[in-house]
């Protein structure tokens, strides 16, 4: 007996398609939230070996190479940052407030709101606390 | 039916991925277009437990979220996933945790 033949889709390049595009731009971002990780890795491991070591570290990162790197790096994690809020209505329970569910447009923009809050918070905090 | 080894997972990847839309960019901006860091001060941060912390959290999270995220998306490529898969995404993550944990420790208090 033979298999049956059932009609089986085409899947081939489906995430160049429609909406597909977009959500395979979204999880991609994690492979931007991973590397800058382990790039941030390498640095704690530099400031274990000391000051001089860590000094080293931070005249590498202002390299040209490795400013094209943070750049491109730079730009997936705000990518992550704009789609990780576009998407939290979808991923949360319903928010209520005074008996009324929170439209989604609000968490979203409140979310992109928080989020360059935090970028310049952290900007801001660092180069004050940190730099000379 | 077996209990899923998900939820922890997920809730590590949650928190990464948030933890990286709050400082992510933030961080990437500073160290290389901010105002050139002070190693000395950099590595006063480290020394305080507080600083320790975050800086641990920042590594251990993002490697988690990656790890997560990209083991369900080669899942969607109609990529074939079998025990290699799993360890590459969730065992560097674990290994990029203890990695830094043992250098923060070393760094000193």
């Amino acid at each position: 007996m033979s298999a049956p033949r059932t009609y089986t889709r085409d899947m081939a390049g489906w995430w160049r398609r429609g909406p597909f595009a977009g959500y395979l731009a979204r999880e991609i971002t994690c492979l931007a939230v991973g590397a800058y990780g382990l790039l941030l890795l390498t640095g704690v491991l530099r400031l274990a070996d000391g000051v001089d070591a860590f000094a080293r570290w931070l005249g590498v990162m202002r390299s040209t190479p490795a400013l094209v790197l943070q750049a491109v790096l730079l730009a997936g994690l705000a990518w992550h940052a704009i789609t990780w809020f576009l998407i939290l209505p979808r991923t949360i329970p319903p928010v209520i407030v005074a008996g009324r569910r929170v439209p989604s447009w609000a968490i979203q923009a409140a979310g992109i709101g928080v989020a360059l809050a935090g970028a310049i918070a952290v900007v801001v905090a660092g180069s004050k606390a940190l730099a000379p | 039916m077996k209990p899923s080894r998900e939820p922890p997972y997920w809730l590590l990847f949650g928190a990464g991925g948030m933890l990286a839309a709050l400082v992510g960019p933030g961080l990437a901006w500073l160290i290389a277009f901010g105002p050139p860091l002070d190693s000395a001060r950099v590595h006063a941060f480290a020394r305080h437990p507080l600083g320790k912390a975050f800086l641990f959290a920042v590594v251990a999270l993002f490697l988690w979220h990656a790890a997560h995220r990209l083991y369900h998306t080669i899942h969607d490529f109609g990529w074939k996933r079998g025990e290699a898969e799993w360890l590459l995404c969730y065992g560097v993550a674990a290994m990029a945790s203890a990695a830094a944990a043992l250098a923060l420790v070393a760094i000193g208090f």
